[in-house]
């Protein structure tokens, strides 16, 4: 199977001196084509610095980040910009949408940041909108949505280019358990899909989902399961 | 008893015979906790000894043996289906009483056993999410289904939230300078209960029976 995300002894700091704060310690961690790996972990163990180091959106203090066969770190600011765009697919537990935007426009978004031509970008987004259910409201303001159309939107917007490595953060930490689960079960079938995919997590049900569980403490990150799927 | 009220309040519905009970039972419980024919025919001697049911005379074209509902069986089941369960209280939680001493005894590793423990519940989490395949509700053969693998998803899930909560305090005394072993006391206890100033037994009264020697 395809290595879409290798960490290798990844260790990350926050601040200097006396202030420094040691987020990640020594994390190895190797995630392929397929495989939805959950991230349990008390609030402040390290989780979502773990994603945006994955992610790309910051460099680890120590340690190396290999996205597709590509070392991050061997990217300018613009070339890793694009490897955001194309081959990562974020989602957040507040859904970071575009308020002054609709729903299509908003899916529309990263393709038309990765220069998808317009009418392109819109097609497919409304394919994304329609394969989640949310055709109907592809033309409505995220204002007028539920937390769980909103959050579907989200992941309609993270996965309408079809990226190799999914990122989520808490993605149902804001919603009822039963709209998180339906929520979770949109990220597993992009993995079934071919995808791979990090959730970091709270809720021990929707860590279940998971091929794998690891457990953060204080930026330790160890593996609590194995492979039950 | 729950089986009893189950098959009595389906014999509430109308007259019913042993395999359709069997079957009807199992469809709705997801056959999470199957019933044997003999189980079934048992109960069904028992509500008929209790004067709930009544075995009907005999049988029909397929030699079924059919069995119809008392007046007293009504009110039973109707009691049954409506009245509160009471909460399960645990006369012994043992892995609290584990963590508990593992946590108060010097030299334990506290930590490798809630995360031995954390693995345990993970896994169970695991197997129950992969057995109800966690389909949306659609019909109500989805739903009776939901709402027994609920009850076990929740009971492990419970099992996590407390693990989190122990590691949370046991983190929060070590950051409080709390020393987590309690010493082996020096004076050690004589015969009988312990000391009733220790003691939250109403009746363990100084000077009382329950008192050292
Ligand atoms: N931008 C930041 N500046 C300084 N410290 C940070 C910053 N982000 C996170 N931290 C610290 O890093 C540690 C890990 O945080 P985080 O990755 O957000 O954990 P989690 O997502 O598990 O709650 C915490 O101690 C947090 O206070
Ligand atoms: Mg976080």
């Amino acid at each position: 199977m395809t290595e879409t995300l290798k960490l290798t002894d990844v260790s990350h700091d926050y601040g200097h001196g006396d202030l420094r704060v040691r987020a990640l310690d020594g994390v190895s961690l190797t995630v392929r084509a397929g495989e939805l790996i959950a991230v349990m972990g008390p609030s402040g163990s390290g989780k979502s610095t773990l994603l945006g180091i994955a992610g790309g959106m910051e460099h680890p203090s120590i340690g190396e980040v290999i996205v597709d066969g590509t070392p991050l770190r061997s990217l300018n600011a613009q070339a890793l910009a694009a490897v955001r765009r194309r081959s990562i697919g974020f989602i957040f537990q507040n859904y970071n949408l575009i308020p002054i935007l609709t729903v299509l426009e908003n899916v529309a978004v990263p393709l038309e940041l990765d220069d998808w031509p317009r009418a392109r970008a819109l097609k497919t987004s409304r394919q994304a909108l329609a394969e989640f259910g949310l055709l109907e409201v592809a033309d409505s303001y995220p204002e007028n949505l539920s937390g769980g159309q909103q959050q579907r939107v989200a992941i309609a917007r993270a996965t309408a280019g079809s990226p190799r490595l999914i990122l989520a953060d808490e993605p149902t930490g804001a919603l009822d358990s039963i709209t998180g689960e339906s929520i979770v079960r949109l990220i597993r079938e992009r993995v079934d899909a071919g995808a791979a995919a990090i959730v970091a997590t709270h809720d021990a049900r929707l860590a279940a989902w998971a091929d794998r569980v690891l457990t953060l403490e204080d930026g330790h990150l160890y593996a609590t399961t194995e492979m039950q799927r | 008893m729950s089986v009893a009220m189950s098959l009595l309040a389906m014999i509430a519905q109308g007259p019913r015979y042993g395999y359709e009970l069997r079957a009807e039972f199992d469809r709705r419980t997801s056959a999470r906790w199957p019933l044997n024919i003999g189980q079934v025919y048992k109960t069904l001697d028992r509500l008929e000894r209790e004067g709930l049911v009544e075995k009907r005379s005999g049988t029909d074209a397929e030699g079924h043996v059919f069995y119809t509902v008392t007046a007293a069986g009504v009110a039973a089941s109707s009691v049954w289906i409506q009245q509160a369960d009471p909460v399960p209280t645990r006369a012994r939680d043992d892995l609290a009483i584990k963590v508990a001493i593992a946590v108060t005894l010097p030299g334990v590793d506290v930590t490798a056993l809630l995360r031995a423990q954390r693995r345990e519940a993970i896994t169970r989490l695991q197997q129950l999410t992969h057995e109800s395949g966690g389909e949306p509700v659609r019909t109500a053969q989805d739903l009776a289904s939901r709402i027994v693998s609920d009850a076990l998803l929740i009971e492990a899930e419970t099992q996590l939230r407390w693990l989190d909560q122990v590691s949370d305090r046991v983190r929060d005394a070590i950051a409080r300078g709390i020393s987590l072993a309690i010493p082996f006391d020096t004076e050690r206890p004589r015969r009988g209960r312990p000391r009733a100033n220790r003691s939250t037994d109403p009746t363990d009264i100084p000077g009382g029976k329950n008192n050292d020697d």
